[in-house]
C-alpha cells in the first residue's frame, strides 16, 4: 500500500478505535478489520492509490450521529499523527488527489492501469473473489476503446494481454503462469494458486481412480484383500503416489489420525501489563489466525479453546477487551498450556515475567517445555528478555517489546 | 427427495423466478470502474455523485457488505442506490419499499393457497418473491426505508446477507448466491421520529454512508442536470435564488425541511405552470405559485414557508 503501510494503518485504526472506545463508543474488532479490508478495496477501486481514510472510519466506526461529533472531536485531537497522513485540512484533499491524477495521466496511463489490474489480479488470487476478476474485465474494456494503446511499450501490452486472457479464463494457467513469470510479488501468488488447483485436479484423479479400484471399500495391507469400512478413512495422496511410482499400483496408504501440532497463545492480563496493552493487541493479532487455544492469565487462568473462524472473532474481541488486574502466576499459566498441547507444539507467552503468586519457578518451567520439545517464543519487556537470553536453553526465543 | 428430483424442483424453480422476473429486470452494461460510473450515473441516470461515494460503496460490495444510506428526505438515498445496484450487477436491481409487516412469506416466498391444497407445499405452489429472485438471478437489492420494518425481519437480512444462502424449510431446499451481483443498500432517515430504532447489531453489520444537503453550488449542478430537458427554461438567476430559498427553508425550525428533490420539483412544476400560461421562460410569478404547491407538505408549516418563499422572491 503507497500512502502508507498496512501495518501502519492498522495502528491508526486500533488506535481511533481505542479512543473512540474510551468514549464509549463501541467499536469491536469486526469493525476494524472491515474497516482495513474496505480501505484496501477503495484504495484499489479509486485509479490514483489513495481513498480518505477518514471516511472509512467514518462509515465503518459511527453507527450513530451523535458519535459521528465524538469522532470528529478524537480526530481533531490526534495530535501529532493525522489520520491522513500529509492530509491536515479537508480542503487540500482534492489538490492533492488531483495531482496525483495527473501524474498518473503523465505517465501516459498505460502503465498504471497495468499496475491496477494486477493489484486486482493478486487480490482475487488471494480471495478468489470473482468480482475482481470483473473488475479487471472492466478496467480492460475500457482501455480497448480510449487512445492509451499506441502509448504502451512492448512489455505492458503484453502484460495487459495475459491479465485479460485469465480475467476472461480463469482456468487459463498458461496465462497465469507467464504473469508470473514476469512479476515478481504476483509470481508467489500466482505459483501457489496454479499449484493448488493443479495438486487438486491431480487429487481429484486419484480418488476417482481410487473410488473405482475400492467401490467404497477400504484395502486392507494385511492378506491384500478389499473390504467394507465403516470408519471414514482419509486417503495419504502423497505416499499413495510414492507407492504408485514405485510400481504397487493397487496399494492404498491412509492418513494416519495424528493429533496436529498448535499453536497456544498465552496472556500476561495482571495489573503490570496494562501498560502494554497496545503491544498486546498487536501481537496477539499476528498469531490469531494460527492459535488453537487462548490462555489469559494473572492469579487464575481462563483457557478458551478456538474452532471455528467466528470464535476467532470472539477471541480477538477478547483481546481487545482486556481488562488488566489482578497478581500474576506464569507457572500456572504454563502448566495449563501443556495440558493443552503436546510437544512440538509451539506455546506464544506474552508477559513481563514478573510473577507475584509464589509457585515454582516460571523460568524453571520454561527451559523443561523448551528441553521437552515445546517451542516457545516469549514476548516481554526489554529488561526481562536481556536476563532470559542468558540463562535459557532449548528451543526457546525471546522478543522485546516496549 | 432423491438427487435426481430435487435437481428437477430446484430447476423448475429458478424457471419461474426468470419467467416472472426477468422481464422487470432486464440486464444492463455493467460498470463497476467509479469513475465511469461517475460518468454512467450523471449522463444515463442524471444523478449527481461523489466518486469517493461510489468508490466506498464498491468497495462495501466487493467485501460482501450491506451498505446503509442515512440522511434526509430527498437527497437522492433511493435513487442512487438503485443505480448504483444495477450499474455493479448488470441488472435492473430490486426495490422494496418496506413495511411494518414484512416476513419471509411476502420476501423470499410463498405458496399458492389452492395449489399447495392440490399438490402440496412444493415447487408447483410455490411462489418466489424479490429476495429469492434476485438471489437466483445475482442481483441488487434497495431495501427502502428500513426503519420501517420490523427486527425479526432485519435480522432475517442480515443472516441471508451474511451467509449469502436463502433457506425455503417448506421445500427443504437451500438457494446460495452464484455471483458477486447479489448486493444490499438499505436507506433509512434518522431524523424521522416516527419510525424505529435500527439496532445496534444491525448498525455494526453495515457500512454506513451520510448523506446531507448538497452545498448551494452543487444544488445547482443538480438543477442545471435535472431541468436540461424541459421545454420552458428556468433562467438560471432564478435557480439560484430556488437554492437560496430552500437552504434558508432548511435552517428554520419546521417540520417538513425541503430536499433536493423538492427542489427539483419546484423548478420543474414552475416550468409547467409558464408553459401553461405561453410563456417561453419561467418567471418569478411561476415559481411563486409553485411554491405554494410544492414546498407546502404540512398545514404547521404553511405559513412559515409562504412568508420566507415571498420575503425572498421579489
Ligand atoms: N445527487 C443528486 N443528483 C441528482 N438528483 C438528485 C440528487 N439528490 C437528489 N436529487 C433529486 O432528488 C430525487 C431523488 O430523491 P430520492 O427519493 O431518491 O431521495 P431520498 O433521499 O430517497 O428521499 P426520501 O427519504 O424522501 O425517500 C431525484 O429525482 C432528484 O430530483
Ligand atoms: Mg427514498
Amino acid at each position: 500500500m503507497p500512502v502508507s503501510s498496512q501495518s501502519d494503518i492498522t495502528r491508526r485504526l486500533v488506535s481511533i478505535a481505542n479512543r473512540l472506545r474510551e468514549r464509549g463508543v463501541k467499536v469491536g474488532t469486526m469493525e476494524i478489520e472491515t474497516a482495513l479490508r474496505l480501505y484496501k478495496a477503495a484504495i484499489l477501486l479509486s485509479g490514483y492509490n489513495y481513498y480518505p481514510l477518514s471516511r472509512i472510519i467514518d462509515a465503518v466506526f459511527v453507527k450513530r450521529d451523535y458519535e459521528k461529533a465524538i469522532l470528529d472531536d478524537v480526530l481533531r485531537s490526534t495530535v501529532g499523527e493525522s489520520v491522513e497522513r500529509g492530509e491536515e485540512a479537508p480542503s487540500k484533499k482534492k489538490g492533492k488527489a488531483e495531482k496525483k491524477q495527473e501524474k498518473s495521466r503523465a505517465m501516459g496511463g498505460s502503465s498504471l492501469r497495468s499496475r491496477r489490474c494486477l493489484e486486482m489480479l493478486k487480490r482475487y488470487l488471494e480471495t478468489e473473489n470473482q468480482g475482481y476478476l470483473d473488475m479487471i474485465r472492466d478496467e480492460l474494456r475500457i482501455d480497448t476503446r480510449s487512445e492509451v494503446k499506441e502509448y504502451r511499450v512492448g512489455g505492458e501490452i503484453a502484460l495487459e494481454k495475459l491479465i485479460a486472457r485469465f480475467a476472461l479464463n480463469p482456468r487459463d494457467y498458461s496465462a497465469l503462469a507467464r504473469i508470473a513469470l514476469m512479476e515478481g510479488e504476483t509470481a508467489i501468488l500466482a505459483m501457489r494458486h496454479l499449484s493448488s488447483k493443479r495438486k487438486r485436479r491431480v487429487a481429484e484423479q486419484i480418488a476417482s481412480m481410487l473410488a473405482k479400484l475400492s467401490g467404497g471399500r477400504r484395502l486392507r495391507v494385511k492378506g491384500g484383500k478389499w473390504e467394507k469400512t465403516y470408519q471414514r478413512e482419509r486417503i495419504d495422496i502423497r505416499r499413495t503416489l510414492i507407492l504408485k511410482s514405485r510400481g504397487k499400483i493397487g496399494e492404498v496408504a491412509y492418513r494416519r489420525r495424528r493429533k496436529t501440532a498448535n499453536i497456544v497463545l498465552i496472556i500476561d492480563r495482571s495489573d503490570s501489563m496494562r501498560k502494554h496493552a497496545d503491544k498486546i493487541v498487536e501481537i496477539a493479532s499476528a498469531y490469531l489466525n494460527k492459535a488453537s487455544h487462548l490462555v489469559l492469565f494473572s492469579d487464575e487462568v481462563k483457557v478458551t479453546s478456538i474452532s471455528s473462524w467466528k470464535s476467532r472473532l470472539y477471541l480477538l474481541d477478547q483481546i481487545l477487551d482486556l481488562s488488566f488486574h489482578g497478581y500474576t502466576n506464569i507457572t500456572m499459566a504454563l502448566r495449563q498450556a501443556r495440558r493443552l498441547a503436546k510437544p512440538g507444539s509451539t506455546l506464544v507467552l506474552i508477559s513481563d515475567l514478573q510473577q507475584t503468586i509464589k509457585d515454582h519457578s516460571p523460568l524453571k518451567l520454561i527451559e523443561d517445555l523448551g528441553k521437552g520439545g515445546y517451542r516457545i517464543i516469549i514476548y516481554t519487556t526489554k529488561e526481562a528478555s536481556r536476563v532470559l537470553g542468558t540463562t535459557l536453553r532449548g528451543d526457546i526465543t525471546t522478543i522485546s517489546f516496549g | 427427495m432423491s438427487e435426481e428430483s430435487y435437481r428437477k424442483s430446484y430447476e423448475s424453480i429458478v424457471e419461474k423466478v426468470w419467467g416472472i422476473y426477468a422481464e422487470a429486470h432486464p440486464p444492463v452494461q455493467p460498470v463497476r470502474n467509479p469513475e465511469a460510473a461517475h460518468r454512467v450515473l450523471k449522463e444515463k441516470y442524471k444523478l449527481l455523485v461523489d466518486v469517493n461515494l461510489i468508490i466506498l460503496v464498491y468497495a462495501a460490495f466487493l467485501d460482501g457488505r450491506p451498505v446503509l444510506f442515512e440522511g434526509p428526505p430527498g437527497t437522492g438515498k433511493t435513487e442512487i442506490g438503485e443505480a448504483l445496484l444495477t450499474l455493479w450487477s448488470g441488472r435492473e436491481a430490486f426495490v422494496l419499499p418496506c413495511s411494518e409487516n414484512y416476513d419471509e412469506y411476502r420476501v423470499i416466498g410463498d405458496f399458492h393457497p389452492l395449489k399447495a391444497y392440490k399438490y402440496g407445499f412444493n415447487e408447483k405452489s410455490f411462489l418466489p418473491k424479490p429476495l429469492l429472485a434476485a438471489m437466483i438471478m445475482d442481483t441488487g437489492v434497495l431495501i427502502d426505508e428500513i426503519r420501517r420494518s420490523n427486527e425479526e425481519f432485519q435480522n432475517l437480512l442480515l443472516d441471508i446477507i451474511d451467509k449469502r444462502r436463502i433457506i425455503v424449510p417448506e421445500l427443504r431446499m437451500t438457494f446460495r448466491a452464484s455471483g458477486v451481483g447479489f448486493q444490499f443498500i438499505f436507506t433509512s432517515n434518522p431524523e424521522d421520529l416516527a419510525q424505529s430504532e435500527l439496532s445496534d447489531a444491525f448498525l455494526r453489520r453495515v457500512v454506513r454512508i451520510k448523506f446531507s444537503y448538497p452545498d448551494p453550488e452543487r444544488e445547482l449542478e443538480i438543477l442545471r442536470l435535472r431541468l436540461s430537458h424541459l421545454d420552458v427554461k428556468v433562467p438560471e438567476e432564478i435557480m439560484s435564488l430556488s437554492v437560496e430559498v430552500v437552504s434558508r427553508l432548511r435552517k428554520e425550525d419546521l417540520l417538513y425541511k425541503p430536499g433536493v428533490s423538492d427542489t427539483v420539483r419546484w423548478m420543474e412544476v414552475s416550468s409547467r405552470i409558464a408553459s401553461l400560461k405561453g410563456k417561453t421562460r419561467v418567471d418569478v410569478s411561476d415559481v411563486l405559485e409553485a411554491a405554494k404547491a410544492v414546498l407546502v407538505k404540512r398545514v404547521e408549516d404553511e405559513e412559515s414557508v409562504l412568508d420566507i418563499v415571498e420575503s425572498m422572491i421579489r
